[in-house]
């Protein structure tokens, strides 16, 4: 099953004389248990797109089926309780909460959700563990370096396991070698039979994690093409 | 969790917790406490209260002195019972009696007079009876006779004035002792001396307006006299029930009966003594008896009086 | 998530202070104000409430205070014993007069005749015996009167005091609580205060009573009212209208000021941070929201944080404010100064439903906030 599918999307922002159309009809598909990198140069559309697909931004045309759910019928209070339920996210700038430790940080979608406070930083902390970053769980962002905060945020991105995870540029601040051993730890712990995984990057030199490629310019997808990942041999 | 961000909050608790004691211990107290002693409260459901004075059923009677002059014997002292006419206290009467001799000689020196006046009399009366007997007119001329007539008249009424004035240095004699018998004072009625302000040597004036040397009155039975505001005059009922406590002691009550009311509603007599008192309210006066009294009343004695009575018009 | 949101406002330690102070401040400058209104206008009632035995306050009709009381006809108290519902009544002598020391100080004074019947009124002593006044020429005096009359001096028994041409000595020094009027308050007998008035003839100011338990006080009061004339008003009508009487002759005016420029720069203070801390934190919010968190969550998240500086901040402001007013406590004129737990709970409650308020005005920025603009570097 596609764990994405849009058809035909369309959004432009502004109006009359000033109106940019940013996306002129996408047709574009995310798989389960793949990795997809949408990649394109800047402003190109991809960021309104991913927003899209996220559900934090409205299509002014064409549709979204995430898990052949539509985004766009579900209620506001519903698209969030969707979004808590199965999308994680991965930022550029990491957006971690400069007040909360590395597992506070990365348990933050399972307070979303109601959980425990304990029982979350627990859970949050183990997985800090598997990431590799297990020994500075109870550090403030601030204290770790950039490679290490996106291993926080990646953590909190897979915390609460959901069914699609979008990164945003998840290696443009980080020098190539903390980008290479992330991504490496995305694509072996986010990459998952029920999961699809969405990468916006122009970092051409992760593109071997890939599984599939989708080109973007000037709000349209031009190509997608197939590649095996290249696995984590670095 | 550090330290540094735990600072505030354990000073705010610190805080809190500190004003909250010292605000609840300043809050003022308004409770209702008891009076030291208790004041006087009335055992009826629907009363007049007034104020009344403890006196004798005689009333107190104030003793005077017809005469003025000094005291030389005090016969009782305050607290004595006494006898009707028994004597209370004499005057000094030196004077009196100088002027008792001097009847008396008065008196002797007229009956003196009147026998004399009597012998010549006798005398007359015998020489006229002679001249009577003798019939011959030779022997006495009849001029001579009625002479002799005359003079036994004159002398009769001679005796007459001697007589009379025998009795009137008698009755001066009798006003000196009346006077002599009013340097003793005594007491108009069987009673208690209830006052005396009167030392021997001391003078007494017998006239109006001085202070009474010596109060005496019947204190068994005690009556009250109770001063009852004229607006409450509308709520008496006769001979209703009563009660009295002392002032400073209501503890003790003392029931009443009623004697009577004075019948004329007079301006209030302070009780304070104040003599500059300005009088704005007028009192009916009620008199009771004491009921049964002891050794704890007073004459002159301030009480809190409760009289049973209707209830107000706005009451029901 | 409580937790959540407590920890990011402590993050923020210079803001959380600076809103902490500011809630503190708003809540010093209207307690410490608003109590010093109460206790202002709550001494026009300390003589009052100083009878500590009566609730019963009958008076001429024109009296509207007890500094300013005419006169009763002297059979007042037993027209009042003879009212259904009136357990007890007793008069009570209180004068204007004047006073002067042996030195020669001279002050205007509340000389108050305490009945000797059953001693109702007496006042509590700090020195002395309050029954001394019983004693022939004798009297007792407040602390406020003894700094007026005697000041520096300490009390020592033997000191004199004359009114109307008559010493009398002074036998202690009471507990009176301070007057209104901040003139020196003297406690005689009855008997002595009778003396000593001779220029007013009467022997009675108020009769003070008590009702019976199971009396109506209004019923009985109303009772009084139609069937002599006077006034009669239960001991907590009569302060209020004693403070109604001084209160409207604008004294509380330059208070209500204050109080409202407190409440309103504590609450600009921080409602302005709290606005600054909401923007400042916007990635943060912005994050939370794309995380998953609702609306709901984020209003209790930030009702959390400003229930936190409301609680912190009023703490340490009624702390102040409590400290302020024992240090205040020591001088004679404010020992009547307290903080009254209702001004306090008033003022609490105005001040955290306000910044609770304002905190829900800084939300509206948190709702503005676009999920979408997370993506953005």
């Amino acid at each position: 099953m596609n764990a994405v599918h849009c058809q035909q999307i369309e959004k432009s922002f502004g109006s009359g004389e000033t109106e940019v159309k940013v996306l002129r009809g996408v047709d574009f598909t995310a798989h389960q248990g793949e990795m997809t990198f949408l990649v394109g140069p800047s402003g190109c559309g991809k960021t309104t797109l991913i927003s899209i697909i996220a559900g934090l931004l409205g299509s002014d045309s064409g549709s979204v089926e995430l898990f052949g759910e539509s985004i766009a019928s579900l209620s506001s209070r519903e698209q969030i309780l969707f979004r808590r339920r199965h999308l994680g996210f991965v930022f550029q700038q990491y957006n971690l909460l400069p007040s909360l430790t590395a597992a506070e940080n990365a348990a933050v979608p399972l307070f979303a959700a109601g959980m425990n406070r304990k029982a979350a930083v627990a859970k949050a902390a183990d997985l800090l563990d598997r990431l590799g970053i297990g020994h500075r769980a109870h550090a403030l962002p601030r204290l770790l370096s950039g490679g290490q905060q996106q291993r926080v945020a990646l953590a909190r991105a897979l915390v609460h396991e959901p069914r699609l995870i979008i990164c945003d540029e998840p290696t443009a601040a980080l020098d190539h070698k903390s980008g290479e051993s992330v991504m490496e730890l995305l694509s072996n712990s986010a990459v998952h039979p029920d999961r699809a995984v969405i990468v916006v990057t122009h970092d051409n030199r992760v593109f071997h994690f890939a599984h599939r490629i989708a080109h973007m310019d000037d709000g349209v997808i031009t190509h997608t093409e197939s590649s095996a990942p290249t696995a984590a041999t670095h | 969790m550090n330290t540094k961000g735990l600072i505030l909050p354990v000073i705010a608790g610190a805080c809190c917790v500190y004003a909250a004691v010292s605000i609840a211990s300043t809050q003022p107290e308004k409770i209702l406490t008891d009076p030291p002693q208790p004041p006087p409260r009335s055992q009826y459901t629907h009363s007049i209260a007034a104020v009344g004075l403890i006196e004798p059923s005689s009333e107190s009677i104030s003793i005077g002195s017809h005469r003025s002059g000094i005291v030389i014997a005090v016969k009782v002292q305050a607290g004595d019972k006494v006898e009707k006419n028994a004597p209370l206290f004499t005057l000094d009467q030196k004077d009196l009696d100088a002027d008792r001799e001097v009847a008396l000689a008065r008196i002797r020196l007229s009956r003196a007079d009147a026998d004399a006046a009597r012998v010549l009399l006798e005398q007359s009366q015998r020489r006229l009876t002679a001249a009577n007997a003798l019939d011959d007119p030779r022997a006495l001329s009849s001029e001579e006779r009625a002479d002799r007539a005359s003079e036994a008249a004159r002398l009769e009424a001679q005796v007459a004035s001697a007589d009379a004035a025998v009795e009137l240095a008698e009755a001066e004699l009798k006003t000196v002792e009346t006077e002599i018998d009013r340097c003793t004072v005594r007491s108009p009625i069987a009673g208690t001396v209830l006052q005396v302000d009167l030392r021997e040597g001391e003078f007494v004036s017998s006239g109006t307006g001085t202070a009474a040397p010596m109060v005496i009155g019947l204190i068994e039975p005690l009556n009250l006299r109770a001063d009852i505001d004229e607006f409450e005059i509308a709520r008496l009922k006769p001979g209703a029930k009563a009660m009295a406590t002392p002032r400073g002691d209501s503890g003790r009550g003392y029931e009443l009966e009623f004697v009577r009311f004075e019948p004329l509603v007079i301006p209030k007599k302070s009780l304070t003594g104040d003599a500059t008192e300005r009088v704005d309210t007028r009192v009916l006066q009620a008199v009771y008896r004491v009921v049964s009294p002891d050794d704890s009343l007073f004459v002159g004695q301030q009480m809190d009086v409760f009289i049973e009575s209707l209830p107000r018009n706005t009451e029901s | 998530m409580i937790a959540l949101a407590l920890q990011m406002l402590r993050h923020d330690g210079a803001k959380f202070l600076t809103m902490v102070l500011a809630v503190a401040l708003a809540a010093f400058l209207t307690q410490n104000q608003a109590s010093f209104l109460v206790a202002f206008l709550g001494m026009t009632g300390s003589q009052i409430r100083d009878v500590r035995e009566a609730d019963l306050w009958v008076m001429e009709s024109d009296t509207e205070c007890f500094d300013q009381a005419k006169p009763l006809k002297e059979t007042a108290v037993q027209t009042v014993r003879g009212f259904e519902g009136v357990e007890w009544a007793l008069p009570m002598l209180k004068l204007d007069t004047h006073a002067r020391t042996e030195s020669g100080k001279l002050s205007t004074i509340t000389l108050i005749g305490v009945s000797e019947d059953s001693r109702v009124g007496e006042p509590k002593m700090r020195q002395g015996e309050a029954a001394s006044i019983y004693q022939r020429d004798s009297a007792v005096i407040d602390p406020g009167g003894m700094s007026l009359l005697y000041p520096g001096e300490e009390f020592r028994p033997g000191m004199k005091i004359r009114i109307h041409d008559e010493w009398l000595e002074l036998r202690g020094v009471s507990e009176a609580s301070p007057p209104f009027t901040g003139f020196p308050i003297v406690h005689v007998s009855h008997a002595t205060a009778m003396r000593l008035n001779r220029a007013e003839s009467r022997s009675t100011t108020f009769v003070i009573g008590r009702l019976r338990s199971d009396a109506n006080a209004a019923d009985v009061t109303r009772r009084i009212r139609e069937s002599t004339g006077w006034k009669a008003l239960t001991r907590s009508e009569f302060e209020a209208a004693s403070w109604k009487f001084y209160s409207d002759q604008g004294v509380p005016n330059l208070f209500y000021i204050t109080i409202t420029v407190g409440l309103i720069v504590g609450i600009a203070f921080t409602g302005q941070t709290f606005l600054m801390f909401v923007k400042e934190n916007a990635r943060a919010f912005t994050t939370l929201k794309v995380l998953g968190f609702t609306h709901h969550q984020l209003a209790l998240m930030m009702t959390a944080q400003a229930a936190l500086v409301v609680a912190l901040g009023l703490s340490i402001g009624t702390a102040m404010v409590v400290g302020t007013t024992e240090l205040a406590k020591s001088l004679p004129f404010f020992r009547g100064l307290y903080l009254p737990w209702q001004v306090s709970l008033a003022c609490c409650a105005v001040i955290g439903c306000v910044t609770v308020l304002t905190a829900g005005l800084s939300f509206r920025q948190v709702l503005q906030l676009k999920p979408a603009d997370v993506f953005r570097s």
